[in-house]
C-alpha cells in the first residue's frame, strides 16, 4: 500500500514587493557588465575559454581569464529563458518558474545529523537522504528537494547516490549530482534520461536539477564549468550560485557582494548560453557577511541582500534561487531558530524568488535536525495563510447574524459559529487537551509518524532496476579513478 | 633599552611606523631576542588575547600581523645564523579537490601572528606538493583544511604518505566538517576547531618536539 502525496503547495505573488527602483537596478547591473568588461572572471576550463574567444571575449590564456564586453553579456542572456519548467513524477508536481510562484525548497548539503533515536550528533549517510525525501512528500509546502544531507557512507559517488535517494523516496523534484567529478556527471544524465522516461522527455520535464558554486572573488571551478556544459547539452537546468562573504572573499559592502556575485553568476549563465542558446538558467546570489570577530559564516543578517538578489535575477530575465529564506545560522533548535524561521517563512512571498526557503538545516547549513522540517514547514504554512490564504466575501461580514444576537448577547449558540469554528488552524504544538507542549517535542513525533507511515509510490520496477545498473556503473568508474 | 615603541605600535597597527622603530633599536644595540620576543612576539601574544576576548575585530587582527611580520622583515637578516629563531615554520593548505580557503586564511593568519613562519600552500594542494613543501620548508607542523566531506578523505591519503616517506613532523587538521574522532580515526596529531585553537595547537606541539 502507498501512500497518496499531496499536492505541492507554492506561494504566489499577490504580496510581493520591489524594493530597489527601476533606476538603482539599471545601476547595479551597469556595475555588473563594467566588472565583466573590466575586471573578468578566471574561468579554468580550456573549452569555456574556447568558447568565449570565438564569440568575441577577450581570452587571457596565461591567467585564464575571460573579459566580457556589454553587449555579448546583453546578447548571450537574452537567449535565456524567462520560464522553465523543473520536472516532478507526474506533472501536478511540477515547478512552472516564471515569476508568478514561489516555490519551498529544502536546504543542502549538510554533513552532520542529529539521530532520530540517540540524539547524538553523527555523520550523515544516504538512509538520511532518503527518510528526508519521504517526509518531504508528505509537506505540501515543500515543493522542491535538495537532498540536505551528504551519502558519507559513498566516496566520490556521494552525490549520485544523494540524487537517488531523492528520486527514489519522493515525487517532486529533485537536485543532484552536482559535485561529481566531470567523468561522473554523464550518469547524472543518464539517470535523469532514466526518470524522465527518455531524453525528449528530459528536456520539457527534467526530474532533476543541479546547482554550481562560483568561487568568489570573480572565479568559477573548472569541473563545474564543464560540468555546466555537459548538463546545459542534456537539457538539465542549472543554477549558478554565487557566495560571497562580506569582508573575506567581497567588499564589506552588501551592494559590493551584491553586484560582485551578480558578475560570477552572470559570466556563468552567459557561457551556458554561448553554448547552447535557451538552455535553463537560474540566477542564485546569496551574500553573507564574515563574522567580525571569528571569520565565521554568518548566512542570516538583517539586511534584504535577498530580496534585491531576486530583483537583480528578474532584471537579467532568468528565474531566481534564493530570495527569502529560513536558514538557521544556529547550531541549535532554539529561540533564534525560531526568529529565522518565522521571519524567513514571512520574507518567501514579499521577495518572490522562485525557488527559496533553505530548509531543515541548522549552524549555518551544517546540521540536520530531523524534526526542524516540520517547524519551518508550519512557519511557511502560516506565512501562507497570512499572506496568501485570506478571501474577502462580503457575507463574512455576518450583519444579520450580529443583528440577531443584539447588544450583550453571545454567539455561542449561532448556527454561523457552528458552521465557520472549525475554518481556523489551531497552533499545531498543543496537546488535544488544548494545552501548549514542548514545539520541538511535538514536531519530532510528527516527524517519526510521517517517517513511520508514509511510503511515497515508488518508480516504475525497469525504471529502478535500470537506476541501480547506473549507479553500479557510477561505483565502479569512481574505483578506477581511486 | 626599550622596545615598548614597537610593542606599542603593533598594538596600535601602526604598519607604516614600525620599520625605523625595529631599525632604531637595531642600531641602539638592543640585543635581538629582546626585539623579538619582548617586541614583536609579546605584542602579538597580546593581540592573540584581545581578538580571543572580543576585542579586536577579523581586520584589526590582520593588520596587527602584517605590522609584525614588517617588523619581523627588518630584524630577519639579524636571525639568519643566528641561536634565535622564530617560534617554528608552518606549512597550511587547503586539501586536493577542495577551494574552501576563508578559514584556511584565516588560520594561517592568527598563526603568523603568534610568530610562527607561514608557508601557504593555497588550495587544492596534492598530497605529494604537501611532501615536497615539507621537504623543503622543515616545518615542525603541517595543517591541512578540508570543508568538503569529499575532500576528507585526502587528509587521509596526506598522512599515509607522510607516514610512508618517514617525514618527522606533526600533521594537524580542521575545517568545518572534520572532528576530533574523525582526526583520530585518520591518525593526525592534532585536530583545532577554529584560528585561535590552531594556534594553542601548534604551540603545544611546537614545544613538545
Ligand atoms: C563560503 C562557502 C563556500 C565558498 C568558499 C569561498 C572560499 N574562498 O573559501 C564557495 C561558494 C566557493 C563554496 C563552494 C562550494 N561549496 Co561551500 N561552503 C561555504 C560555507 C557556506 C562557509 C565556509 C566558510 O568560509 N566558513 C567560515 C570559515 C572561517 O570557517 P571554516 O572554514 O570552518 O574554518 C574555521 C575552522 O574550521 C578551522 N579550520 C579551518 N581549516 C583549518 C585547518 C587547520 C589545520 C586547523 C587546525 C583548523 C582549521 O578554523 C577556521 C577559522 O575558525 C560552508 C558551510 C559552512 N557553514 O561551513 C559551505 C560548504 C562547506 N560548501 C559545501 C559545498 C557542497 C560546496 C560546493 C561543492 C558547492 C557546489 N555545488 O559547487 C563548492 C565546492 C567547491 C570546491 N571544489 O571546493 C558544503 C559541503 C557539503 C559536504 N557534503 O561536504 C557546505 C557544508 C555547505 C552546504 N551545506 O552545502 N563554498
Amino acid at each position: 500500500m502507498f501512500s497518496e502525496t499531496p499536492d505541492i503547495v507554492p506561494f504566489g505573488t499577490s504580496s510581493r514587493r520591489e524594493l530597489l527602483t527601476q533606476t538603482q537596478l539599471d545601476t547595479l547591473q551597469g556595475g555588473t557588465l563594467r566588472l565583466l568588461d573590466e575586471v573578468g572572471v578566471r574561468f579554468p576550463s580550456r573549452r569555456a575559454l574556447e568558447l568565449f574567444a570565438e564569440h568575441g571575449a577577450r581570452v587571457d590564456w596565461e591567467e585564464e581569464i575571460v573579459r566580457i564586453p556589454p553587449d555579448l553579456v546583453r546578447d548571450a542572456m537574452s537567449t535565456a529563458p524567462r520560464s522553465f519548467v523543473l520536472g516532478g513524477r507526474e506533472e501536478r508536481f511540477d515547478l512552472l518558474l516564471d515569476g508568478c510562484h514561489s516555490y519551498v525548497a529544502t536546504d543542502g548539503t549538510g554533513v552532520h545529523v542529529v539521530d532520530l533515536e540517540t540524539r547524538r550528533i553523527r555523520a550523515s549517510c544516504k538512509e538520511d537522504v532518503a527518510m528526508m525525501a519521504r517526509v518531504c512528500d508528505a509537506l505540501p509546502m515543500v515543493s522542491f528537494f535538495w537532498p540536505p544531507v551528504g551519502a558519507q557512507d559513498y566516496g566520490a559517488t556521494a552525490p549520485l547516490h544523494q540524487c537517488h535517494a531523492g528520486l527514489t523516496n519522493t515525487l517532486k523534484h529533485v537536485r543532484g549530482g552536482m559535485t561529481v567529478p566531470p567523468r561522473l556527471a554523464p550518469y547524472v544524465v543518464e539517470m535523469a534520461t532514466a526518470v524522465a522516461g527518455g531524453a525528449g522527455a528530459l528536456r520539457k520535464r527534467p526530474p532533476v536539477c543541479a546547482n554550481f558554486c562560483t568561487i568568489a572573488p570573480m572565479s568559477q571551478d573548472g569541473d563545474s564549468i564543464d560540468n555546466a556544459l555537459m548538463y546545459a547539452e542534456a537539457g538539465i537546468p542549472m543554477s549558478f550560485m554565487a557566495m560571497p562573504t562580506m569582508g573575506s572573499t567581497a567588499p564589506a559592502t552588501p551592494l559590493g557582494a551584491l553586484v560582485m556575485g551578480d558578475a560570477e553568476v552572470v559570466s556563468g549563465m552567459v557561457l551556458v548560453q554561448l553554448a547552447f542558446p535557451g538552455a535553463p538558467v537560474i540566477h542564485s546570489n546569496l551574500v553573507s557577511l564574515m563574522h567580525p570577530r571569528t571569520g565565521g559564516y554568518v548566512a542570516d543578517v538583517p539586511i534584504p541582500t535577498g530580496w534585491i538578489s531576486v530583483q537583480m535575477a528578474h532584471a537579467w530575465g532568468v528565474p531566481s534561487l534564493g530570495g527569502g529564506s529560513l536558514s538557521v545560522g544556529s547550531p541549535e533548535v532554539g529561540w533564534s531558530a525560531g526568529l529565522d524561521s518565522g521571519i524567513g517563512a514571512l520574507t518567501i512571498p514579499l521577495y518572490g524568488g522562485e525557488i527559496c526557503g533553505d530548509l531543515g538545516l541548522t549552524g549555518g547549513s551544517m546540521i540536520l535536525y530531523p524534526e526542524l522540517i516540520i517547524l519551518q514547514h508550519e512557519a511557511c504554512c502560516f506565512a501562507y495563510e497570512l499572506l496568501e490564504g485570506f478571501e474577502f466575501d462580503e457575507a463574512d461580514m455576518a450583519l444579520d447574524v450580529i443583528a440577531e444576537v443584539g447588544p450583550r448577547g453571545h454567539f455561542l449558540s449561532q448556527k454561523h459559529t457552528r458552521k465557520h469554528i472549525r475554518d481556523f488552524r489551531l497552533p499545531p504544538a498543543e496537546g488535544a487537551d488544548g494545552l501548549p507542549r514542548d514545539p520541538q517535542e511535538a514536531a519530532l513525533e510528527e516527524f517519526k509518524r510521517l517517517h513511520e507511515t508514509h511510503r511515497p509510490r515508488p518508480l516504475p520496477d525497469e525504471v529502478l532496476a535500470e537506476l541501480d545498473r547506473i549507479l553500479a556503473a557510477a561505483d565502479r568508474e569512481s574505483e578506477g579513478m581511486g | 633599552m626599550s622596545v615598548d615603541a614597537i610593542f606599542q605600535s603593533i598594538l596600535e597597527r601602526k604598519r607604516s611606523d614600525i620599520a625605523p622603530l625595529v631599525q632604531a633599536e637595531i642600531d641602539a644595540g638592543t640585543e635581538i631576542s629582546v626585539i623579538l620576543n619582548d617586541g614583536l612576539i609579546g605584542a602579538m601574544d597580546v593581540v592573540g588575547r584581545q581578538f580571543g576576548d572580543g576585542l579586536l575585530f577579523v581586520p584589526e587582527l590582520l593588520v596587527a600581523a602584517e605590522t609584525m611580520k614588517t617588523g619581523l622583515e627588518v630584524l630577519r637578516p639579524k636571525l639568519v645564523g643566528s641561536e634565535i629563531t622564530n617560534r617554528g615554520t608552518v606549512v597550511i593548505g587547503t586539501v586536493q579537490g577542495d577551494l574552501h580557503d576563508i578559514g584556511k586564511n584565516l588560520v594561517s593568519m592568527m598563526v603568523e601572528g603568534a610568530g610562527f613562519a607561514v608557508v601557504d600552500l593555497g588550495v587544492d594542494v596534492a598530497p605529494e606538493r604537501f611532501l615536497e613543501a615539507a621537504r623543503e620548508h622543515r616545518p615542525q607542523v603541517v595543517g591541512l583544511s578540508a570543508l568538503l566531506t569529499t575532500s576528507m578523505p585526502a587528509m587521509r591519503r596526506c598522512i599515509e604518505l607522510f607516514e610512508d616517506a618517514e617525514i618527522d613532523v606533526k600533521i594537524i587538521v580542521g575545517g568545518a566538517p572534520v572532528n576530533q574522532e574523525y582526526a583520530d580515526e585518520i591518525g593526525a596529531d592534532g585536530y583545532g576547531s577554529d584560528a585561535p585553537g590552531a594556534v594553542r595547537l601548534i604551540k603545544r606541539l611546537v614545544t613538545e618536539t
